[in-house]
C-alpha cells in the first residue's frame, strides 16, 4: 500500500494494525480465491505430473518407466528434427509477432472512430478471426495458394508471371501460414479498440489546446497510454507463437521438408502418434523455459517502456 | 458480498442445469449399455447407426453408445480414454496400433470365443482373420478386406492410345507405360505417374517381393540389412521426377485429400490406394476408375498382401464382454446388417455375406470384389503387426521421401539416413 | 475537397483490404453452394454453375438421430455458461492481482503466466484422469466449471492491464467515501472496464464456440457433441471427405459469432453505459 487513504497513524497500537493487515489480505484473497481454487484442483496437478513425466518413458497406453534424464539428453544430443522445429518456430515468432502487432495497431488506430461505415469494416476485418482453425479453413488455404488458387490468378493477371504452388514450395511453405495469422489478427485488434477507447479525451483537448499536431498527440500521448495494452499483445502474441500448432498440423503437417514443422506440433506427434509422452513432456517444459525467458525479458523491459496511468509516481 | 451470491447461485443453476442434459439420453432402465466407438465419415456413420439400430431390434436389452469421430482425432481419443481407464466396450481397430493396445493389454484375446461360437466364423476363410491375430492370438475381428492396388483411369489410357498394362506387368512396364503417356499427353499437363515412394504400402511391397520386410520379427529394427535395396527405390522414383514423367511434388505436395488428387482432375492415370477408397474417389471424379494390382518383379516373391481395413476388438475394460461378442458376431454375420452398411470399409470377410452383397449392390462393389478375389490369389500374408515404435519410423521415413521427391538428397544417402535415424527410434523405444 | 478526397482515399484502402479479408469467406460460401462434385474441379471459381441448397440439408441432418440442430442447442448452452462464468469471475479476480497488495502475491501472478505457457498437449492426460475421477467424463463440467474459477489466465491478464491503465485518484476518492474494496470493484472498476468486458466476452464466446480439443476428449455421447466435433465428423482421410456439407455447415457455424461480434462491436469503442461515473 504506497498511498493509503486512510492513514494509519503512530499512535494505533500495533496489534489493531495487525488485524487491519490480516483483514486486507483475507479480502484480497478473497478476491484472487476463484482463480487460485481453479489452479490448485485442474491446473498445478497435471503440470506437475508432466513434470514428472518428463523424466519417464511413457507411451500413454502403459505405465510410465523412469529413465532420468535421459529424453532431455536425447532430445540435445541424438534429435536433429527438435532443432528444425526450434528453428522454423523462431523463425515464426520473429517475423509473425511484430508483423501482426504492427498491422492490428494500424488498423486499429484507422477504425478507432465512430464516422459511418467504420463498424461495417471492423466486422470484416474481424471476420478471418472468426472463421478459426478448422479443417474447413485448412482446406480453403490450400486451394487459395495452390497452383490453380486464386493467389496464382491475381498473380498472373496483375504481373503476368505464372504462379507456384505456395504450400508445397519448401521456401514459401512457412510464409503462407504467417500470412495466415497475419490475417486473422482481430484479436489483437479488438484489445488495441478497447485500448484506444480508455484513453481520456481529456489529455488530447490539452494537447489540441498546445497546439500538438496530430503526429506529436500520437507519440505523446496515444503510444504512451497504449503500451500497458501494446505490452500484454506482445507477451500474449509471444506465447502464442511459440505454441502454435493447428495451422501446421491442418494445412502441412509440417512439410513440406520440415520447413513448417512447429515445436508444438512437433510435441504433438510425439504425445499423440508417437506414443511417446514423456519426451513430450521434456519438450514441452523445454519450451516453458525458452518462452518463460523470453516473457521475462519482456516483463523485465517493461519498466523502461510501459506506462501505467495508475503507478505514476508510485 | 453480493457478488458472491450471484456467483453461487450461477453455480447452483450450472449444477442443476448439467447432469439433466448429460446423462439424460444414457439412462434406460435395467438394459445393458455398451459403447461402440469407430471412425467414419458421414456416409459411414450413418450406415453404421442404422446397424446398430438393427442390433438393437434383434436384442432388445442391449443398448448402444455410439462413439464417433474422424479418423484423425480417433486415435488421440482413445489413447486419451485408455490412459484414463475409461475404453469404449467395442473399439474400431487399426492394424497399426494392435500391438500395442495389446502389449498393454487392452484387449481381449477372442480366440476362445470364435471356437465356442460366440463369434460364429465357420462362413470366414481363415486367412481372412490373420489381420487380426498378434502372437497367435486372435484380438481383432477383420470389418472388410483391403488390398494395396492402383487405380487407374481408363479414358485416359484411351486419350493417349496406350494400352493399360494387364496385372503381372513389371517395374519396367510401369515406368514405360508412364512415359508414354506423359509424352502423349504431356502437353495437356497430364503426367504419367506419381512418386508413390511411400512407407506404407509401395516400400513394404518392394521388400516383400524380395521375401523381406519392413521390420524384424521382433519389431526391435529394420528387417532388411542391405541399404541399396532403399536407395534403388527411391531411385526408381527420383528418376521417373528427373524425367518429368512423374508429378513432381510442388504438384503433389500439398493434395490433403484423395478426391483432389490428380487422377479426378484428369491429370494422371494412376494412383496409388487401398482398394476400398476406388469406390468414392470414383463417384468423386464422375467417371468409372479400375483397379489394377501392384507391378510384379520378374522371378520375385508375391508382394500382395490382404489387410483388414478396420477390425472389432472388445476391451479389457468393458464390464459387458458378452454384449461386445454379439456386436461383433451380428456385425461380422448379419446379411441385413452387412447389406445395410454396404462393405465401406472393404469386402466383409464372411463368404455367406460376400455372395449375398455380391449381387445387391452396385458395380463397383464388384470390381472392388473381383480385385480381392485376384489378390487372394496372387498375395502372401501380412507382416506381423507394426511394433509401437512404427509411427515414428513412418515420420522419419516420410520426412526422407520428401527431401529424394524435392531432389534434395541422393537416393543412397537417403537410404542411409533412414537406417541411421531410424535405429535411433528403436534405441529410444526401447 | 481536401477532406472529402481523404475520406475517399479512406475508403477506397478500406475496401481493398477488406477484399482480401473476405475473399477467403467467399470461397467457402460458393464452395458450400457448389454440387460436391465441383468444388475440386472449379476451385478457383467463386460462382457456382448452379446454386445447389442439397449440402445445407445433408449436413443439417447430420448423423443418425443427432443433427447440427442438437449440436447447436450443446454449443449454445456450453458458450452461454462458459461466457456468465467469465464476466463473473475473470475482472473479480484481475481486480484483485492489480490493485490489492497480499503475500505471494508475484508468486502467484507467475503462476498465472506461467499456466497459459505450457503446451496443453502434455497436461490433458493428467487431466482427463482427473476429470475421470471427480466423474465429469462425459458431462460439461470439465468445459464450464474452469471458466467460474477465474476464467482463462489470458483473460485475467487482460482485464489486469486495464484496470492498470485506469487512475488511482478514482480507487483514493471512493476510498475517502468510506467505499471498501468490494465496493470500489462493483462501483468503479468494473463499470470502467467495460470496453474490455466487451472484448473478453467476444473471445470468450468464439473460444468456446470454436474450442474442439476440449469436447472431443470429454465428450462420449454424441448427443452432447458441439458444432466444432459436429464439423470434423464430416472429415476423414482415408474414406473420404463429405465437403460440401462440410463448408455448408461451416459457414452456418461462423454465423452466431458474427451476429454477436457485430452486434457487440460497437459498445467496444462507444462504450456501455454501466452506471455513470462522476471522475
Amino acid at each position: 500500500m504506497t498511498t493509503n487513504a486512510v492513514p494509519v497513524t503512530a499512535t494505533a497500537e500495533p496489534r489493531l494494525r495487525t488485524a487491519r493487515r490480516v483483514k486486507d489480505y483475507a479480502i484480497a484473497y478473497s478476491f484472487i480465491a476463484p482463480w487460485l481454487l481453479g489452479f490448485l484442483c485442474f491446473t498445478i496437478g497435471p503440470m506437475i505430473v508432466s513434470f514428472l513425466l518428463s523424466f519417464t518413458q511413457y507411451s500413454v497406453t502403459s505405465a510410465p518407466k523412469w529413465i532420468g534424464l535421459r529424453n532431455y539428453v536425447d532430445i540435445f544430443t541424438v534429435d536433429p528434427q527438435f532443432w528444425i522445429a526450434l528453428g522454423v518456430t523462431l523463425k515464426f515468432v520473429i517475423i509473425s509477432v511484430p508483423l501482426k502487432l504492427a498491422f492490428s495497431l494500424a488498423v486499429a488506430m484507422l477504425l478507432h472512430g465512430n464516422y459511418r461505415g467504420v463498424g461495417v469494416y471492423r466486422t470484416i476485418f474481424y471476420v478471418p478471426s472468426l472463421i478459426g482453425g478448422s479443417v474447413a479453413v485448412a482446406e480453403m488455404w490450400r486451394q487459395l495458394f495452390g497452383l490453380n488458387g486464386a493467389v496464382n490468378n491475381i498473380l498472373q493477371f496483375l504481373f503476368g508471371v505464372p504462379g507456384d504452388n505456395w504450400i508445397a514450395n519448401p521456401n514459401t511453405a512457412l510464409w503462407t501460414l504467417i500470412l495466415l495469422v497475419i490475417w486473422q489478427f482481430g484479436s489483437p485488434m479488438l484489445i488495441f479498440l478497447a485500448g484506444l477507447r480508455q484513453i481520456p479525451k481529456e489529455l488530447y483537448e490539452a494537447a489540441a489546446v498546445d497546439g500538438a499536431n496530430g503526429v506529436v498527440r500520437f507519440f505523446r500521448i496515444t503510444v504512451p497510454m497504449l503500451t500497458p495494452i501494446i505490452f500484454f499483445n506482445l507477451v500474449m502474441q509471444l506465447i502464442h507463437g511459440f505454441t502454435t500448432f493447428t495451422q501446421s498440423y491442418l494445412i502441412t503437417s509440417g512439410g513440406p521438408l520440415n520447413r513448417t514443422l512447429f515445436y508444438a506440433l512437433y510435441l504433438y506427434q510425439h504425445a499423440f502418434q508417437f506414443f511417446d509422452m514423456g519426451y513430450a513432456c521434456a519438450l514441452a517444459w523445454i519450451l516453458l523455459a525458452i518462452v518463460g525467458t523470453a516473457t521475462a525479458l519482456v516483463f523485465k523491459s517493461s519498466s523502461a517502456w510501459v506506462y501505467y496511468e495508475s503507478e505514476r509516481g508510485a | 458480498m453480493k457478488r458472491w451470491a450471484r456467483v453461487s447461485s450461477a453455480a447452483v443453476l450450472v449444477a442443476t442445469l448439467l447432469p439433466g442434459t448429460a446423462w439424460a439420453h444414457m439412462k434406460r432402465d435395467e438394459s445393458t449399455t455398451i459403447r461402440i466407438a469407430w471412425w467414419g465419415n458421414q456416409e459411414i456413420d450413418n450406415r453404421m447407426l442404422k446397424v446398430i439400430k438393427l442390433f438393437e431390434a434383434k436384442y432388445p436389452n442391449i443398448n448402444v453408445q455410439p462413439e464417433y469421430m474422424a479418423n484423425k482425432d480417433y486415435w488421440t481419443k482413445m489413447n486419451t480414454e485408455a490412459a484414463g481407464g475409461n475404453l469404449p466396450d467395442v473399439m474400431m481397430m487399426d492394424y497399426a496400433y494392435i500391438r500395442n493396445y495389446v502389449k498393454n493389454n487392452f484387449l481381449v484375446d477372442l480366440t476362445p470365443y470364435t471356437k465356442n461360437g460366440s463369434i460364429h466364423v465357420n462362413d470366414v476363410n481363415p486367412a481372412d482373420l490373420q489381420g487380426g491375430k498378434v502372437n497367435g492370438k486372435l484380438y481383432a475381428i477383420n470389418i472388410g478386406d483391403n488390398a494395396p492396388a492402383m487405380l487407374y483411369d481408363p479414358q485416359l489410357f484411351k486419350k493417349a492410345g496406350v494400352p493399360v498394362p494387364k496385372p503381372g506387368y513389371t517395374w519396367d512396364d510401369l515406368a514405360k507405360v508412364a512415359t508414354q503417356i506423359r509424352n502423349k499427353l504431356g502437353k495437356q499437363g497430364v503426367y504419367g505417374i506419381e512418386p508413390y515412394d511411400n512407407v506404407n504400402m509401395f516400400f513394404p511391397y518392394y521388400l516383400r517381393q524380395r521375401g523381406l520386410t519392413l521390420y524384424n520379427a521382433q519389431g526391435t529394427g529394420l528387417g532388411y540389412k542391405d541399404d541399396s535395396l532403399l536407395a534403388n527405390f527411391f531411385a526408381y522414383w527420383q528418376n521417373l521426377i528427373k524425367k518429368g514423367v512423374a508429378a513432381p511434388p510442388s504438384v503433389t505436395q500439398s493434395i490433403s485429400d484423395p478426391t483432389d488428387e490428380l487422377i479426378v482432375h484428369g491429370k494422371c492415370p494412376f494412383l496409388n490406394v487401398w482398394s476400398n477408397q476406388a469406390v468414392y474417389i470414383s463417384e468423386a471424379a464422375g467417371k468409372n476408375l479400375k483397379l489394377l494390382p501392384l507391378p510384379t518383379l520378374p522371378g520375385g516373391k508375391d508382394g500382395l498382401w490382404i489387410k483388414a481395413s478396420a477390425l472389432w476388438s472388445a476391451t479389457t475394460q468393458s464390464k459387458h464382454l458378452d454384449a461386445d461378442l454379439k456386436w461383433i458376431d451380428f456385425f461380422t454375420n448379419d446379411l441385413q446388417a452387412q447389406l445395410t452398411f454396404g462393405a465401406e470399409f472393404g469386402i466383409p470377410i464372411s463368404q455367406k455375406v460376400q455372395q449375398h452383397l455380391y449381387t445387391r449392390l452396385g458395380p463397383l462393389y464388384r470390381t472392388e470384389y473381383d480385385y480381392i478375389q485376384y489378390v487372394k490369389k496372387h498375395s502372401r500374408p501380412i507382416d506381423p503387426p507394426d511394433p509401437p515404435v512404427a509411427s515414428k519410423i513412418r515420420q522419419i521415413f516420410s520426412t526422407i521421401q520428401q527431401a529424394v521427391n524435392y531432389l534434395q538428397t541422393t537416393p543412397e544417402a537417403a537410404a542411409q539416413q533412414f537406417r541411421q535415424q531410424a535405429e535411433v527410434a528403436f534405441r529410444q523405444g526401447s | 475537397m481536401w477532406r472529402h478526397a481523404s475520406r475517399a482515399a479512406f475508403h477506397a484502402v478500406m475496401w481493398v483490404i477488406s477484399a482480401f479479408m473476405l475473399y477467403p469467406i467467399l470461397w467457402t460460401l460458393a464452395s458450400s453452394l457448389k454440387p460436391e462434385s465441383e468444388i475440386f474441379t472449379h476451385a478457383a471459381s467463386l460462382i457456382p454453375s448452379h446454386i445447389d441448397w442439397s449440402n445445407y440439408t445433408k449436413g443439417w441432418i447430420g448423423f443418425g438421430d443427432v443433427g447440427f440442430a442438437r449440436f447447436f442447442a450443446n454449443s449454445f448452452f456450453i458458450t452461454f455458461m462458459v461466457l456468465i462464468g467469465t464476466l463473473l469471475s475473470s475482472p473479480w479476480v484481475a481486480y484483485g492481482f492489480s490493485r490489492l497488495r497480499f503475500p505471494l502475491r508475484n508468486t502467484l501472478f507467475v503462476c498465472l503466466m506461467v499456466s497459459m505457457m505450457l503446451p496443453a498437449q502434455v497436461t490433458v492426460i493428467p487431466q482427463y484422469i482427473l476429470f475421470r475421477h471427480l466423474g465429469w467424463v462425459n458431462t460439461y463440467y470439465p468445459l464450464i466449471v474452469p471458466a467460474y474459477l477465474g476464467g482463462s489466465a489470458f483473460f485475467v491478464f487482460l482485464i489486469m492491464q486495464f484496470i492498470r491503465t485506469i487512475p488511482r485518484e478514482l480507487d483514493e476518492a471512493a476510498k475517502i467515501d468510506g467505499c471498501g474494496p468490494y465496493r470500489i470493484y462493483t462501483q468503479v472498476i468494473f463499470p470502467l472496464c467495460a470496453p474490455v468486458l466487451v472484448t473478453v466476452a467476444i473471445f470468450a464466446f468464439y473460444w468456446t464456440w470454436d474450442d474442439f480439443f476440449g469436447p472431443l476428449i470429454y465428450l462420449n455421447n454424441t448427443h452432447l457433441y458441439t458444432v466444432s466435433i459436429g464439423l470434423s465428423l464430416f472429415s476423414s482421410a482415408d474414406v473420404g471427405t463429405n465437403w460440401g456439407p462440410m463448408f455448408a455447415m461451416s459457414v452456418l457455424s461462423l454465423l452466431p459469432v458474427l451476429i454477436v461480434f457485430l452486434f457487440f462491436q460497437r459498445y467496444i469503442v462507444e462504450g456501455v453505459t454501466m452506471g455513470s461515473l462522476k471522475a
